[in-house]
């Protein structure tokens, strides 16, 4: 199965918020460190409800943290 | 890994080696045409008890070593997770249960004349014991689906 049509800043965003881990992250948007891995690395495209989140928690928008491709169809 | 993941290995490991001993002694007393209704069942009350004991105590343990409440409700791709598994085992189910009756139905006049002794009980055994082994069979490959999704997004 293809990867889904986004790509994010997620790394980036935990390097600028003092090298947060992937646990804190999991740990302040309700999930396990693997689902947040799982995001990070594009095989899993969150609910909206935890994009919200993940941005909440960077104190950014959410076009800020996930972007999507043009172009790309389904 | 997390903490369900490991769960899933856990059941399958466990519904691997209690199940395969109990199907596969049931199936040779089978065909030895030896099959004794209190032994199966005792042997069935036995293995089911191992299991329990055996997936509780392995699941505490795993959970106290992830500093993780077994409580703990499961995230939204834990969630997805275990609704594809759900649906992949409930269709297989719906294959095997039918195939196991058609097959048992084609098979009770062999049945009754393999155990002249006890013709219906014979049938029952081995009906329920089909049956037995779809849910078993259905449990393993929804809980290997589990494992192998965990593992596509690790």
């Amino acid at each position: 199965m293809a990867p889904p049509p986004i790509s994010n800043t997620i790394r980036r965003l935990r390097f600028d918020h003092d090298e947060m881990t992937q646990q804190e992250l999991a740990d302040r948007i309700g999930m396990t460190r693997q689902t947040v891995a799982a995001i990070e690395q594009n095989k899993y495209s969150p609910s909206l409800e935890a994009a919200f989140r993940i941005a909440e928690v960077f104190g950014v928008e959410i076009g800020t943290v996930f972007q999507w491709k043009k172009g790309d169809l389904p | 890994m997390s903490f369900r993941e490991k769960s899933a290995w856990i059941a399958v490991g466990i519904t691997l080696v209690v199940w395969s001993y109990y199907f596969g002694v049931f199936w040779t007393e089978v065909a030895g045409r030896q099959i004794d209704g209190g032994e199966i069942l005792i042997r069935f009350l036995v293995c089911m008890g191992i299991s329990l004991v055996l997936m509780i105590a392995l699941n505490l343990a795993g959970g106290v070593m992830a500093r993780k409440n077994m409580e703990t409700s499961p995230d939204e791709l834990e969630r997805h997770i275990e609704a594809s598994a759900d649906r992949f085992g409930f269709h297989l189910l719906e294959l095997l249960v039918p195939i196991g009756l058609i097959g048992g139905l084609l098979a009770v006049d062999r049945i009754r004349a393999s155990f002249p002794d006890d013709p219906a009980g014979a049938v029952a055994i081995i009906f329920a014991n089909g049956v037995l082994m779809a849910f078993v069979i259905t449990e393993l490959v929804r809980e290997a689906v589990h494992i192998a999704l965990f593992r596509k997004t690790a």
